[in-house]
């Protein structure tokens, strides 16, 4: 029972409490608070459940391989001249996204604990946080592409709400920049998703709609094999095929419409460019925005300075991912020939992301803004290690997304912490604050010593993986130049710059603090104590015993590995 | 040779499909009668929606999806089900602007409007079956001359400004347009344009002189669906008519003027097999419609110039499925309608609303309003979200189903236009969410100290409920398409 109804329980249990929060009357007000952290409780019991009963399988291209998974007919169009429009309601996970699903569930918790402080509307904020909630996990347990962009695109107007009602004081044009750029990245998705579902059948409905077998009886292997071979040979008529947008059909080419624009076989040209290739980038570029990617990341800076310290939390910590997610999901799975073409320019990217990204965080003034750019040069590190496609690359790029979703959860806390006392983020208004906040001094080392890197932490594993991958890929498939991954390590060393440098600035030498509440600096209250003990704890855990991550990750990924690179080989050998 | 009693009986015989058409003229006697002896204010609203539900009824009844087509009254007229699922789609929208203009004092007290209203429906359905040359320019000219009458309604010197224009411009275009179809009747000796000799006729003509007609006669259509560069007389129109006149404006006529377009489009396009290529002309225009229907709204601050600007762009969105020429396109055509005037009468419900109690028209006013009308606000972002076509709206179905069908023509004729609009009308929905969430913006994002909260009792007003309504049938079409789809997939085409 549970088992089958686990992922549903964890995406509208929030929604209907935001419901719930939004009709609040006004004398209990305080209440939304704790629907919103009795939520995020019930989703960590949950998300344990999960985590203990999730059995290692590969999933990501068996229809029967998901777990947790549900599937329900969801919309059935008849567009005869087209065929006939099939989505589904189909959520289960596997290990491409269980370890999201459960940094969600602790990133969500520890929000709503930064998000304790909130006075102001509370009642719209809370019912805000927690359809944000829903659509985040959502997005990472839906397997139907149009489930999956309903969740992208709603994802984005609690966000505007969120980062332009509680943000800072350029709030307005940090909200509208972050909607639009993430817009014009989704309808890039929305276009190669009506190429893809204009492309691809449901070997199953498609077999009821021709008669063999009867509506609701089991359509066995044999029955799907004898479809897609009838679609291959042109057999079947259009009006009865069954479109889908079913992600796990969209990655077997059997189900792709001989002829159609994105069929292998064909290799349509859109613009004197191959269509698949193109739908790839569209695609590749539609994430990209998401992750966010130099030179498409400028939106990013800007909402996390300006967003409210829990908000940037999730933004960092979950919505970042959402992009590296989607291109496993999407763009790699359902074209792994255009994986492999690209795989020279991913990496590229990877690498300026992670340099460029490090250089801005270098010359930051502002603290958040410095962990901003940190993020982006991090998130570099999970486009490198994707683009190498070796076992050890996509682990590390699945790793470091749970790893810096832990770690830049923690810095944005950290950043929250010293400008809800002082109201000023500036590096060089500050000095000698570990006289003043040992505490917060000591968390503030921790971190950014896990985000740099340092053995023992969960970030130094992901980096190691990420850079063992895309070393060995020059050998292994000659995929990725030997000179990325070593420009990519210098990464690290300009991480270990700016993060030292900084430390030495602000919290090394005399007490001196610039503004006016100088004297009255705290160090950490309970609450703030509770949210980054816990962060620590996993860092180290997932540095010292990397198996609890790699566990859940590893059959996932090699299968992954191996399907992107056999299939991929054959799409691009068949013209 | 017929005898006068076969064309008596013929006549008698058409009468037998046109009831709904008949009783619209008898209903707008009635109703200038009614205005004259009524002395209660509601009378007169109250029966032209009951006309207008009537109407409704009778063309759902007498709606046979997979029927033939009949020509009637000699040919001038036909009766089809493509076309009576047209005239379903403007009394459904007839209907619901007049339930929306009840609430306007502008029209209420002025009842002379409605039997202007249903002058334009009745043109509306006989555009809608018109196979013939001059009754489609007759019934054009009836719903133009109306419409210069409604836009004056407000009584003011700019919407006596407003109606001269749009009449110079409108008369300008019909003359236009009357010359175009003069030389058309030149070329092919024919007025009944939907006939085989029509089209043999078309394709023996001069190219040089046939595109000239054929375009002064797009340049009619062009006026009425209000597509660039014929889109001028929108803006100011738009802001000078009473605003529940706008909300009928931006749907009825539209709408009339796409179900005379798609059967002219299909007519001259002549299979792709004609001297002009229709197919990139008309592309081109919707990418301009876009275009310059988007951009111009993000300097618009007066909210109904700003929904002007909308109803331009949305025409280019109405223009794909009308060049992806399938049945299927077709059919979404008549989705994207029917989701058109929900968002339309929804947003137009509002602002009506907003003028009436709070007096503002620009979007800087709205500021702050979210305190006072909580619901509201969350209508209008749900309308906005709708225009703008994100999910979870039925604004995002329609437009994922007109794109498909584009995607499909594309795939078939890859003709580089259709895959230029594809993109440009995908990239166009991030320009158009900058201007339709700017009310939301000013009604939620920017404060006012002097607002102070009404009592709840002032939510349940009746624009609230008509919103509503509005936004529920969105989000339902949104999770359950195939509601609306499934009545448009009985409809058969005779071509």
């Amino acid at each position: 029972m549970l088992q089958h109804h686990i992922l549903t329980i964890l995406i509208f249990l929030p929604l209907a409490s935001a419901l719930v929060v939004a009709l609040l009357p006004k004398g209990i007000l305080n209440l939304s608070k704790g629907i919103a952290l009795g939520v995020s409780l019930v989703q960590l019991v949950l998300g344990g459940y999960m985590f203990v009963r999730y059995q290692p399988s590969p999933g990501v291209h068996n229809i029967n391989g998901f777990q947790f998974s549900e599937r329900i007919d969801w919309i059935r169009l008849d567009l005869q001249g087209l065929g006939k429009l099939s989505t589904e309601y189909f959520v289960g996970v596997d290990g491409l996204s269980i370890s999201l699903v459960l940094l969600s569930i602790v990133v969500l918790l520890v929000g709503v604990i930064a998000s304790w402080s909130v006075e102001d509307r509370k009642r719209g904020y809370f019912s805000l946080y927690l359809l944000l909630n829903a659509s985040i996990i959502g997005c990472f347990v839906a397997l139907d592409f149009l489930l999956f962009y309903l969740f992208f695109e709603f994802m984005l107007l609690p966000m505007y709400f969120l980062i332009g009602l509680w943000g800072g004081p350029r709030r307005e044009y940090a909200s509208i920049k972050f909607f639009l750029y993430t817009l014009l990245g989704s309808i890039f998705i929305l276009m190669v998703m009506i190429g893809l579902y204009a492309s691809v059948i449901h070997p199953e409905a498609t077999a009821v709609e021709m008669g063999l077998v009867g509506a609701g009886e089991f359509v066995t292997g044999e029955i799907i094999a004898e479809v897609q071979r009838l679609l291959q040979a042109g057999e079947i008529p259009a009006d009865q095929m069954v479109k889908t947008f079913n992600l796990v059909y969209m990655a077997d080419p059997a189900n792709l419409v001989p002829g159609s624009f994105l069929d292998n076989d064909a290799v349509r040209m859109v613009m004197n460019y191959p269509a698949r290739f193109l739908a790839f980038l569209c695609l590749f570029v539609g994430f990209a925005i998401k992750v966010p990617a130099v030179p498409v990341h400028t939106w990013l800076p800007d909402a996390h300075v300006e967003a409210p310290t829990p908000i940037s939390v999730i933004l960092a910590g979950i919505l970042l991912k959402i992009g590296g997610y989607g291109l496993l999901r999407t763009a790699y799975l359902i074209f792994p020939d255009g994986a492999l073409h690209y795989a020279w320019w991913i990496g590229l990217v990877g690498v300026i992301s992670i340099i460029y990204g490090a250089l801005n965080a270098l010359s930051s003034q502002d603290l958040k803004r410095l962990i901003a750019y940190s993020s982006i040069s991090h998130m570099g590190f999970v486009l490198l290690g994707l683009a190498s496609l070796t076992a050890e690359g996509v682990s590390g790029a699945i790793y470091q997304m749970v790893s810096h979703g832990l770690i830049s959860t923690a810095l944005f806390l950290i950043a929250g912490v010293l400008y809800d006392r002082t109201h000023d983020r500036m590096i060089e208004n500050y000095s000698g604050l570990a006289a003043q906040m040992p505490q917060y001094t000591v968390m503030v080392v921790i971190f950014f010593f896990a985000s740099m890197g340092l053995p023992g932490f969960s970030g130094f594993i992901a980096e190691i993986l990420v850079l063992l991958g895309a070393f060995g890929a020059s050998t292994i498939n000659g995929l990725l130049p030997k000179w990325m991954a070593i420009i990519a390590a210098l990464g690290l060393i300009l991480s270990a710059a700016y993060y030292l440098w900084t430390i030495q600035r602000m919290f090394f030498g005399k007490l001196h603090v610039k503004i006016q509440h100088g004297n009255n600096l705290p160090d950490l209250g309970k609450r703030e104590i509770l949210m980054l003990i816990p962060l620590a704890v996993l860092t180290l855990l997932l540095g010292i015993i990397p198996s609890t991550v790699l566990d859940l990750v590893n059959d996932s990924v090699t299968t992954f590995v191996d399907v992107i690179l056999s299939t991929g080989m054959k799409n691009l050998q068949t013209p | 040779m017929e005898t006068l009693t076969d064309k008596l009986s013929n006549v008698l015989r058409s009468f037998e499909y046109f009831h709904s058409e008949v009783i619209l003229a008898l209903g707008i006697l009635v109703l200038i009668l009614v205005d004259l002896v009524a002395r209660v204010k509601y009378v007169v609203p109250f029966f032209a929606a009951l006309l207008a539900a009537v109407v409704l009824y009778i063309d759902f009844q007498g709606w046979a999806p997979t029927g033939g087509s009949v020509l009637l009254f000699h040919g001038m007229v036909t009766y089809d089900p493509a076309s009576q699922a047209w005239k379903i789609i403007l009394d459904l929208g007839t209907l619901l602007a007049i339930v929306v203009s009840m609430r306007s004092p502008a029209i209420r007290e002025k009842a002379e409007s409605y039997p202007l209203i249903f002058a334009i429906l009745l043109g509306g359905h006989v555009l809608a079956m018109a196979t013939n040359l001059l009754i489609l320019y007759l019934s054009i000219e009836i719903i133009s001359i109306a419409s210069y009458a409604l836009t004056i309604f407000a009584f003011d010197k700019k919407a006596s400004e407003a109606a001269v224009k749009y009449l110079l411009f409108g008369a300008v275009a019909s003359a236009l347009m009357l010359y175009g179809m003069s030389w058309v009747y030149a070329f092919t000796g024919s007025l009944d344009f939907m006939t085989a000799e029509f089209a043999d006729a078309l394709l023996k003509a001069d190219v040089i002189p046939l595109s000239i007609a054929l375009v002064l006669v797009l340049v009619g259509f062009l006026f009425k669906i209000a597509a660039v560069p014929l889109h001028a007389w929108v803006p100011d129109v738009y802001t000078a008519a009473p605003t529940s006149v706008v909300a009928f404006f931006s749907i009825v006529p539209k709408l009339a003027g796409f179900s005379v377009l798609t059967k002219w489009f299909l007519v001259v396009n002549l299979f792709g097999l004609g001297p002009i290529p229709w197919v990139q002309v008309i592309s081109a225009i919707a990418v301009l419609t876009l275009l310059i229907g988007n951009f111009a709204a993000l300097r618009q601050n007066h909210v109904k110039r700003l929904l002007a600007y909308s109803s331009i762009a949305h025409s280019g969105f109405l223009l794909v499925p009308v060049v992806s020429l399938s049945e299927q396109a077709t059919k979404n055509l008549y989705f994207y309608a029917v989701v058109y005037i929900f968002m339309n009468l929804g947003i137009f419900a509002i602002v009506q609303y907003l003028e009436n109690r709070e007096g503002i028209t620009k979007a800087s006013e709205y500021k702050g309003l979210v305190k006072r009308y909580p619901l509201l606000t969350v209508l209008v972002v749900m309308l906005m979200i709708s225009l703008a076509g994100l999910p979870p709206t039925a604004g995002f179905t329609a437009k994922l189903l007109i794109f498909s069908s584009l995607w499909d023509a594309y795939g078939q004729v890859q003709d580089p236009w259709l895959l230029y609009l594809f993109i440009f009308g995908l990239l166009n929905t991030v320009v158009s969410l900058f201007y339709y969430l700017k009310i939301p913006f000013f009604m939620i994002f920017r404060n006012r100290e002097d607002f102070q909260p009404v009592d709840p009792q002032k939510h349940l007003a009746w624009e609230n409920y008509f919103a509503f309504t509005m936004v529920l049938a969105l989000v339902a079409l949104f999770f359950k398409p195939e509601w609306l789809m499934n009545i448009m997939n009985n409809i058969s085409f005779a071509f």
